[in-house]
């Protein structure tokens, strides 16, 4: 009984460091010369990501209604219309639901990231420098886990491209 | 004797005697309260669903809202009902190949690098 206390607390020790070098990792990274740069370039660069915020939201109004296109009013309906012919969609249905999944978490990674380069533009850089770099790695992050997903889309579409031509190809060969 | 009216409203407490004697000031107060209510709940979801997020219409968003506008070709899809045959194929292959395209342009959606030190001068003096 008391090892497996002991283990416990052990582990929750452990646990509180990884988090707080985690946490030090990302404030590490500001050395007095880069607060000096961050004060210095502080006007032109909020206004720089005010338009980025402004071309992001439009990227993400044109970008997602046109993966919500391929999916609703293409992949879906051939879908449909390959099950109710009773042919072999199953690869196609897999690269659907793989899509629909990896758009969903596209959904739900642009409001992340919104949210965090909201904060970054909500703090005063002149007044809190430290603050606004460790909002703006926070940004950079979720940013970087968005584009991965962006490109998961874009690969999908390929794969769901290719598969659909192989079956294209299937099916002339069979009904020439 | 207790059901006479004057009788019971010598139990009424203060603020229903003062609901009765404003009943139509009472109604707008309440009605207000409800509104400011249904707005909080509105806010909130608008909020927490995203669609704040999709929201060209809020200020600050102008040259968003004029790029959104410029696009608006009604796509209509491929259909999902009917038999598939050779020619069915091939309409779905040149609406696919279109849409495909337009998702695969080169385009530098969402990259890594409109963040980093050095777009925003933070590496250099």
């Amino acid at each position: 009984m008391k090892f497996r206390l002991l283990m416990a607390v052990t582990l929750l020790l452990g646990a509180c460091m990884v988090m707080s070098v985690r946490e030090a990792g990302a404030a590490a990274t500001i050395t007095p010369e880069k607060i000096a740069r961050i004060r210095s370039h502080c006007v032109e660069n909020q206004a720089a990501l005010n338009r980025l915020h402004q071309t992001d939201a439009f990227l993400r109004n044109d970008r997602g209604n046109l993966y919500r296109t391929i999916s609703d009013k293409l992949m879906v309906p051939l879908n449909r219309r390959l099950a109710s012919n009773q042919l072999d969609g199953g690869a196609l249905l897999t690269i659907t639901a793989d899509y629909n999944e990896a758009y969903t978490k596209f959904y739900d990674q642009y409001i992340q990231y919104d949210n965090a380069l909201s904060k970054v533009l909500e703090i005063n850089c002149t007044r809190e420098p430290v603050a606004f770099y460790n909002a703006l790695l926070i940004a950079r992050e979720k940013r970087n886990e968005l584009s991965k997903t962006n490109q998961t889309i874009k690969d999908l579409v390929r794969q769901y491209g290719a598969t659909f031509t192989d079956f294209k190809a299937a099916y002339d060969k069979e009904h020439s | 004797m207790s059901d006479h009216p004057h009788f019971a409203e010598g139990h009424d407490t203060i603020a229903i005697r003062t609901v009765r004697a404003h009943q139509f000031f009472s109604m707008v107060i309440l009605v207000i309260l409800i509104s400011l209510f249904l707005v909080y709940v509105a806010l909130s979801l608008y909020q927490s669903s995203g669609t704040l997020q999709l929201d060209l219409s809020r200020p600050g968003y102008d040259s968003a809202r004029q790029e959104a506008v410029k696009d608006k070709e009604v796509f209509n899809g491929f259909s999902g009902d009917g038999p598939i045959t050779k020619d069915t194929l091939n309409e779905f292959d040149t609406l696919y190949k279109k849409k495909a395209a337009e998702a695969l342009i080169e385009l530098d959606a969402f990259s890594g690098d409109a963040l980093s030190d050095s777009a925003l001068a933070l590496d250099r003096d």
